[in-house]
């Protein structure tokens, strides 16, 4: 007998809904004496409020936070949640590596050995023997411990997280562009947007609850316009009124298209670029409309269209819709930008369509890049968390900064090293190198997030090498290659801030206590801060303390929100920073009058864009430069990389789900019917995939939704790993890596 | 398509009514419930977002329906 998929699909889903009228929980039983706790999605970077059920110590569901941004509504993954905290794959011990084996351990034995060979490893080749890398997923609290831990007390600048790779050219384009790092808009700027464009984001897939909102949008105002720019027809570009599919790495080419009809057909505002714009080249503001519209003069609709192959008109479409006087125009992105050689360049591009079009600091009107993880935002991105930065828009390399951090976390002046450590592939590599002999890894799984994957695991396998990893999980293909696993405290069994794309930080309160014998983060490194003799750097008892620290921290800069009582964080539903004083509401939109607290009341314009000096945005003359590694004949295929709506990162969590396990489970290699045609495979089939670092053999989904010549692989399974095969080179600027592009041969297997 | 296992949650004692106007629905189809406050049901929509769209407006357009948990997302290409 057989069934066929539909009938397959079909009696799952009733057997799932069937079994589930018989465990699943009511609102009406939560009303009977369970608690509710109020809490954060663990998932992606929208950041949806929730309720966590506990009953008998136990979380037996999650509901959405009517009151937050999200409106009650969670996504499959979110609603499944519960399920991650007793998968039978929590790390519920300390283990540590003997006679080639993970073994069972006391925590005195396996921090013992943690702060021996940190000690050992700094005393013998100083403290840049050992290094930090951390992740957008852990809480606030816990990335600022290891940070002040690592650069204050140890004295190094080897702290990096994962967030390099994932929004470091975000960061580098607002940088570059407004002087200061995050989005100005937020998620209610959704509700008046007429126009979207998005750029190299699977929001449907990426990010369901803002793409939901989208939606909506469209529903109540039929005449909103979805613009996707995207060379897969995504499940977000259903919704499109223009999909323009192109070739990856030409959005360049593009964007500075857009422009060119722009400034061509007289939608710019020229009475905004002459009061709050500023145009400049490479790293200096040192040129003039004039010079940038003869800089668009190489990117005509159509050059730009027979560089990507697109259509002409298409870009003149999308330039207009975008353009048109009257209309709010909202741009969203994310990894299609920014894991880019040149993704910098492309988030600058993004941001000049708003500033000569005046199409910023409105309601509905923003540039606004959307972020992976929960926390990439608000704990490594606010929290200076990484090799270059210090907390709150401080740099490393900036003396005054590295003063006022030092005075502010009490150590001697000159304690914080001058120079920025390396970034995250630099890092890897000096581990390869065998440069850095101690490594200690939090919450994420470079092992098999990091490009060119290969490569690394090898560094971290090094003999002399030490690996500490600070998991809820185990196995993972990190964990695998530790000397001592660390079991971690897992979302609902600690207590921390989470901070998501539109600057909103929330709390999550911690609903059960830890499983096993994990602890949270936090406890873990101020113990291994006390066995290294900076306990008092670290005397931190609770959460709590670390936050009000933070609040002393943060006082003064840009991002100040002192006014964020662990108290008000507790009763609000997320609030939005700058928040100064406890009784500002927060800020919905930087940079606007009336609405930022940091521009004066007496302003004499809408925006003032403080970051910069002149307080001006910089219109980038960017040109378009194609990938690290285009096709070629030897590699003649593009190779891209992404996310479905049923996993998350690399499914350490949503692979232990029962409902999610067996949907997309197994990454797929989707090819074009075109390219399934000319290699003699269909639906079902194997093919390899070989780049010039490695090879891995894929499952084949023949689907018209990819474009010709190119392959598109899921991102999360950890047994047939799509980062073998990308490539590790990284954008000049941030130091993210192009995740989304290199060159491949595919072969039937 | 997709193809949705979706269990619905309605005040107590409205799961016979709420299931018997849910019957109409072309693209539901009921396959259980407790008789009290739980339906359960097989969805099918062009798309996650018909999908989430579809419980947004039930759950707005009826006092009666508390939520709507899908249990279960499949796609069928088809």
């Amino acid at each position: 007998m057989s069934i066929t998929r539909r009938e397959f699909l079909e009696s799952a889903a009733a057997a799932s809904a069937l079994a589930a009228l018989s465990g699943m929980p009511t609102l009406a039983q939560a009303a009977g004496g369970e608690k509710w706790v109020k809490s954060v999605c663990r998932y992606c970077g929208t950041g949806c409020g929730l309720y966590i059920g506990v009953k008998d110590g136990k979380v037996f569901a999650v509901r959405g936070d009517k009151d937050n941004h999200n409106q009650g509504f969670l996504c499959l993954k979110g609603f499944l949640l519960p399920q991650i905290l007793t998968a039978p794959t929590r790390c519920l011990y300390p283990m540590i590596r003997k006679d080639g084996k993970l073994v069972r351990a006391s925590w005195d034995e396996a921090m013992s050995l943690v702060a021996a060979r940190f000690k050992e490893a700094i005393e013998k080749y100083g403290p840049d023997a050992v290094a930090f890398y951390g992740s957008g997923q852990g809480l606030t609290e816990e990335t600022y411990v290891a940070n002040k831990l690592f650069k204050a007390g140890i004295r190094t600048n080897n702290v990096e997280g994962n967030p390099r790779l994932c929004m470091a050219s975000a960061v580098g384009g607002y940088v570059t562009t407004f002087g200061k790092d995050e989005p100005m808009g937020c998620y209610e700027d959704i509700d008046h947007a007429d126009v979207f464009l998005l750029v190299g984001s699977n929001t449907a897939e990426a990010h369901p609850i803002i793409f939901q909102r989208i939606v909506r949008r469209k529903e109540k105002a039929p005449r909103t316009k979805v613009i996707v720019l995207d060379p897969r027809r995504t499940p977000t570009a259903r919704i499109a009124d223009l999909h323009i599919s192109f070739k990856p790495g030409t959005d360049l080419a593009i964007l500075n298209a857009m422009a060119y009809v722009l400034v061509s057909e007289g939608l710019v505002d020229e009475e905004f670029i002459k009061s709050h714009v500023t145009f400049g080249e490479g790293t200096e503001a040192n040129k003039s409309f004039e010079d940038y519209k003869a800089f668009l003069a190489q990117y005509t609709p159509e050059k730009a269209a027979e560089l990507a192959g697109c259509k002409a008109e298409d870009i003149v479409t999308a330039a207009r819709w975008f353009g048109e006087k009257g209309k709010a125009s909202m741009s969203m992105w994310t990894m299609g930008l920014n894991q880019r050689t040149k993704g910098v360049w492309a988030n600058n591009l993004v941001h000049n369509l708003h500033l000569i079009t005046g199409k910023i600091g409105l309601p509905g009107s923003t540039p606004f890049s959307l972020t992976g993880q929960p926390n990439a935002c608000g704990g490594v991105r606010d929290g200076g968390a990484l090799s270059h930065l210090l907390p709150y828009g401080r740099l490393i390399a900036n003396e005054q900064h590295r003063k006022e951090m030092e005075r502010l976390w009490g150590v001697p002046e000159g304690t914080l090293k001058p120079k920025p450590g390396p970034s995250t592939v630099e890092m890897f590599q000096k581990i390869e190198a065998g440069e850095i002999k101690c490594l200690y890894i939090m919450c994420t799984n470079p092992g098999q997030s990091l490009p060119n994957v290969g490569r690394y695991r090898k560094a971290l396998q090094r003999e002399d090498v030490f690996v500490v990893v600070a998991d809820a999980f185990h196995p993972t293909r990190t964990t695998e290659l530790a000397d001592v696993v660390l079991p971690a405290a897992l979302w609902a069994e600690k207590e921390g801030v989470y901070g998501c794309s539109e600057r909103r930080y929330q709390l999550l309160e911690q609903a059960i206590p830890p499983s096993g014998e994990a602890r949270p983060d936090f406890e873990i490194l101020c113990d291994l801060g006390r066995r290294l003799g900076l306990g008092h750097l670290v005397p931190f008892k609770t959460p709590t303390d670390v936050w009000n620290e933070i609040l002393t921290i943060c006082k003064g800069t840009v991002y100040d929100f002192s006014g964020m009582t662990r108290e008000r964080l507790r009763q609000a539903h997320g609030i939005l920073w700058p928040a100064p004083t406890p009784d500002h509401p927060g800020t919905k939109r930087r940079y606007v009058k009336g609405e930022d607290p940091f521009v004066p009341a007496d302003w004499p314009q809408r925006v003032k864009f403080y970051g910069r000096p002149d307080n001006r945005a910089v219109v980038w003359l960017r040109p378009y430069k194609g990938p690290e590694e285009a096709p070629d004949a030897e590699y003649p295929m593009y190779y891209t990389t992404g996310r479905v709506i049923e996993h998350w990162h690399t499914g350490t969590m949503t692979r232990t789900c029962r409902e999610l396990v067996h949907a997309n489970a197994e990454a797929v290699a989707e090819l074009h019917p075109n390219d399934a045609a000319k290699l003699g495979v269909k639906t079902g089939d194997k093919v390899r995939i070989t780049s010039r670092r490695a090879s891995e053999v894929f499952k084949v989904k023949v689907t018209d939704t990819s474009r010709e010549n190119l392959v598109f692989v899921h991102m999360h399974d950890d047994q047939h790993m799509c980062n073998l095969v990308t490539i590790d080179a990284v954008d000049p600027i941030s130091k993210q890596p192009e995740f989304k592009i290199c060159g491949v041969k595919v072969e039937k297997a | 398509m997709v193809i949705a296992g979706v269990v619905i949650t309605t005040q107590p004692g409205q799961a016979p009514a709420v299931a018997v106007q849910l019957a109409s629905v072309p693209f539901l189809r009921l396959v259980g419930g407790d008789g009290n406050e739980r339906i359960a049901a097989v969805v099918e929509r062009e798309d996650g977002e018909a999908l989430e769209a579809w419980a947004e407006e039930l759950v707005a357009s009826d006092d009666r329906i508390l939520g709507v948990f899908p249990t279960f997302v499949g796609r069928d290409p088809a």
